[in-house]
């Protein structure tokens, strides 16, 4: 009864309730795009450094982590490669040999880290070998090829064919150096990457640096990215890791999943929602007002009638129960009206993507891709709905104490 | 007159004026914040990645910026850098050599980028003194170098360690040395303090073999938001004037976005992610007042009615509407700056200091964990046009109601008339 008559109520004036649904509409469309698009940036940030950058799993020597010396190998490394062929939720793995170096051309130099790798496990842990911008991977054949990405290409002015003198220091503590011809190039979606980092095969690099051995083994899952429904969970990564520390006899490597390598993205991840939060407040605080004001007017313009039902016989709380519901209706109608409107558009955009082609350097230099698809969750559009419904039963609150404040003989005086 | 009455009109429906004043109120106060808190780190980054790398204008070879090879250098003499000086905006010039190498140290070795710089006017610029941790700091003369505190840490060295240095010179030459370290600093940003070698520059000219030449002319100018200007007139004197001494076509004159385009693209996705949500808020707000604004005219038409049936002119009628609102918005204004200046002050006085993993998060990121705020007459005159604007906008139909008014049925008390 109260509901039909709360719903009767609202569109006594048509007017002003469609302003106040096309305000909600407005700005729910708004607020989840722009959330939306937060979240895709941020989760498409995550996907790639897990996939170019960390995997999902590592292992190192322990003292590797904190002092990355040349001496530093993983212990008995086919024990690791052993459990990881055992595991079923395995995808691949590659071992790499690491070594901080030079790369110069005839004209110019850059410090970088030289990344020796065994062709067929690489190919199946990054997808580098899948997005070379011109050349081929790293062949089986031919002497010292190298892999450099286009960044260092362009400052070393290099082609495919060219020749690079790659310089370490060796086991004995001598600058050692090799040259190296550009078999292909590369390009990930982080620039700070491909600015510090090119790929040669292991045994070149492990001839020119006077030792055998492995400094890292990065581990790809079947589930891919580690993400579980919609979130960043490294749940898998680390049932995975507790399987390894069974091999890992004496603690002699470290085993660490994604987040522990890179502790920015767990820091990325839990800082998403809260600067979701805080655009979903601001917002929510703005509407509000807008609520508040709207059913301040229209309770002022019937106190009258609220008087007129006081003296009949309604009782208080039903009046002021009336007063919620009319309140609480705009609310659920433009909330779903605005949500939806927000799906369409999120939907729309998740097919055409949202260029970011000009600005290709500051996001590579976050790690994003320039095309960007937002990503909004079922909860966080339903949590939206429920925050639009909880501020408008709040905003009710205050128009609503006002008309209880008179009483009827008040109220039935009153005009305007 | 006029004012009085819609002074008057005003205070009738006091609830209704203040929450409307409050609503635009607290929009001018969370676009004010957010926009110069916005503005004050990207002025503290700029500022920051000027003064501790790239500088805000950098004369560079015309093919330095593709190779950043020690093969393309500038003069470092009078004559060339005389041409610079003499515009006014022009505050400061250093010269600097900026070059990459292997830097080995027990059994480790990394690249690193190397910095030749003249020590005093380097740090009358940046007060780079300031950060270092232990050591002490260069002189021109001197036969040692600093390194950032990330490199120090990753070869595990002190001051009074040696470190190796062995790469490319000029053309071709072989560029090897030895030095000692005299001092170990730490950069906000990351990047640099991984991987810098800071030397003076006579040492680097001989580590190089390049003689008189550097890689750089780093310039500071007086006003950042001049920089445009600055820079066109430094292609053109160099153009026309280097024309006797040879300059011409040889000198790339470059600014800081182009110098860093990630961070000038940073910032430009940034701001249209504020600028974005600003204008969402102002839209929620806009679409509450235009209600609150609409209603005030329909409710009043019996009040119009008897005004124009009295003789008052509709123009007359559309000034006091307007005034009304314009009344409105203008308490919004003041109790918005009233409440939004102090904290601007405040925190422009004493920026946020972030701490723990966002700190960490922005280090990564080469940002200075800090949040300053900015203090400028634009962004305050900016929002109040805004402001300003988006009553103007909701006034429209309002107003043309009002204009539009039918004299008899206003009289009977309108169209919605129960």
């Amino acid at each position: 009864m109260l509901i039909n008559l709360a719903w009767r109520n609202l569109w006594r004036n048509k007017l002003r309730t469609s302003i106040m649904l096309s305000a909600m509409v407005f700005g729910l469309i708004g607020v989840v795009t722009m959330m939306g698009f937060m979240t895709g940036m941020y989760g498409n940030m995550i996907d790639n450094a897990i996939a170019w950058q960390t995997s999902d799993l590592q292992v190192h020597n322990r003292q590797y982590v904190d002092n990355p010396e040349l001496k530093l190998l993983i212990h008995s490394p086919e024990n690791v490669t052993k459990a990881l062929a055992s595991m079923p939720e395995v995808k691949a793995w590659s071992s790499r040999f690491l070594v901080d170096g030079m790369v110069a051309s005839a004209r110019s130099s850059r410090g970088i880290r030289i990344n020796g790798v065994d062709i067929d496990d690489e190919a199946k842990v990054t997808p580098l070998a899948s997005k070379l911008v011109t050349g081929t991977w790293l062949p089986i054949e031919g002497r010292h090829p190298v892999l450099v990405s286009q960044k260092t290409a362009d400052r070393l002015k290099l082609r495919l064919g060219s020749k690079v003198v790659l310089t370490s220091s060796n086991v004995e503590k001598d600058v050692t150096g090799a040259a190296f011809r550009v078999a292909g190039i590369f390009k990930t979606p982080s620039t700070g990457f491909d600015d510090g980092n090119l790929y040669v095969r292991r045994g070149d690099l492990m001839k020119m640096a006077g030792l055998d051995g492995v400094h890292e083994i990065a581990v790809v899952l079947n589930t891919t990215s580690s993400k579980i429904g919609s979130h960043f969970s490294n749940e898998l990564a680390l049932q995975v890791k507790a399987k390894l520390e069974i091999a890992n006899k004496g603690n002699l490597n470290s085993i660490r999943d994604w987040q522990k390598i890179q502790p920015m993205l767990a820091t990325i991840i839990s800082q998403i929602g809260v600067s979701n939060a805080i655009v979903l407040a601001i917002f929510m605080l703005a509407m509000g007002f807008g609520i508040i004001n709207i059913m301040l007017m229209s309770v002022f313009e019937r106190t009258r009638e609220f008087g007129v039902l006081m003296a009949v016989g309604m009782q208080k709380h039903k009046v002021f129960t009336l007063i919620i519901l009319e309140t609480g209706l705009l609310g659920v109608t433009g909330g779903l009206l605005g949500v939806c409107g927000a799906s369409i558009l999120v939907n729309i955009l998740q097919i055409t993507g949202i260029e970011l082609g000009g600005m290709a350097e500051g996001v590579g230099a976050l790690g994003v891709d320039t095309t960007l698809y937002p990503q909004v969750s079922v909860l966080e559009y339903f949590s939206t709905f429920v925050t639009v419904i909880v501020v408008s039963l709040f905003a009710a609150l205050y128009p609503a104490r006002q008309i209880l404040k008179l009483s009827p003989v008040d109220a039935m005086a009153e005009k305007h | 007159m006029l004012l009085k009455l819609a002074w008057r009109n005003l205070w009738r429906q006091k609830r209704r004026t203040i929450l409307t004043a409050c609503a635009l109120a607290l929009a001018l106060i969370l676009s004010l914040v957010m926009r110069s808190t916005q503005e004050g780190s990207y002025a503290n980054n700029i500022e920051n990645s000027a003064r501790f790398s790239t500088g805000l204008i950098q004369l560079q070879d015309p093919n330095f910026a593709e190779t950043q090879s020690i093969d393309d250098l500038l003069p470092q003499s009078d004559a060339f850098i005389d041409i610079a000086k003499q515009l006014p905006d022009v505050e400061r010039v250093l010269p600097r050599i900026e070059s990459f190498s292997l830097a080995a140290a027990a059994d480790k070795s990394k690249g690193v980028m190397v910095l030749g710089v003249m020590p005093e006017l380097e740090d009358d610029y940046s007060g780079i003194t300031s950060k270092l941790v232990a050591g002490r700091f260069l002189k021109q003369d001197d036969k040692q170098v600093l390194i950032g505190q990330g490199l120090a840490e990753y070869f595990e060295l002190t001051v009074g360690d040696e470190i190796v240095l062995y790469g490319q010179g000029y053309r071709g030459q072989t560029a090897a040395g030895l030095y000692t370290i005299k001092g170990i600093l730490h950069f906000p940003v990351s990047g640099l303090d991984n991987q810098l070698v800071y030397m003076p520059l006579p040492l680097a000219q001989t580590l190089f073999s390049t003689n008189k030449q550097v890689t750089a002319w780093v310039l500071h100018t007086k006003n950042l938001s001049q920089i445009e200007q600055t820079v066109n007139r430094l292609k053109q004197v160099y153009s026309e004037q280097g024309k006797a001494a040879g300059f011409t076509d040889k000198v790339n004159v470059r600014d800081w976005k182009a110098l860093s385009p990630e961070m000038a693209q940073q910032i430009a996705m940034d701001k249209a992610g504020g600028i974005f949500m600003m204008y969402l808020l102002y839209g929620v707000v806009g679409f509450g007042l235009f209600a609150t604004i609409l209603m005030m005219t329909l409710e009043r038409q019996r009040e119009f009615g008897v005004m124009l049936a009295t003789g008052l002119l509709r123009p007359k009628l559309l000034a006091l509407v307007m005034l009304e609102s314009g009344f409105i918005s203008l308490l919004g204004i003041v109790f918005g700056l009233l409440v939004a200046t102090p904290i601007l002050v405040w925190f422009n006085l004493h920026p946020i200091q972030l701490t723990g993993e966002t700190a960490q998060l922005m280090l990564d990121m080469g940002w200075e964990p800090i949040i300053p705020m900015m203090l400028a007459p634009w962004l305050f005159i900016d929002q109040i046009l805004i402001v300003l604007v988006l009553m103007l906008l909701c006034l429209i139909y309002p107003l043309w109601r009002v204009y539009h008014l039918d004299l008899v049925t206003a009289l009977k008390g309108g169209d919605h008339a129960h």
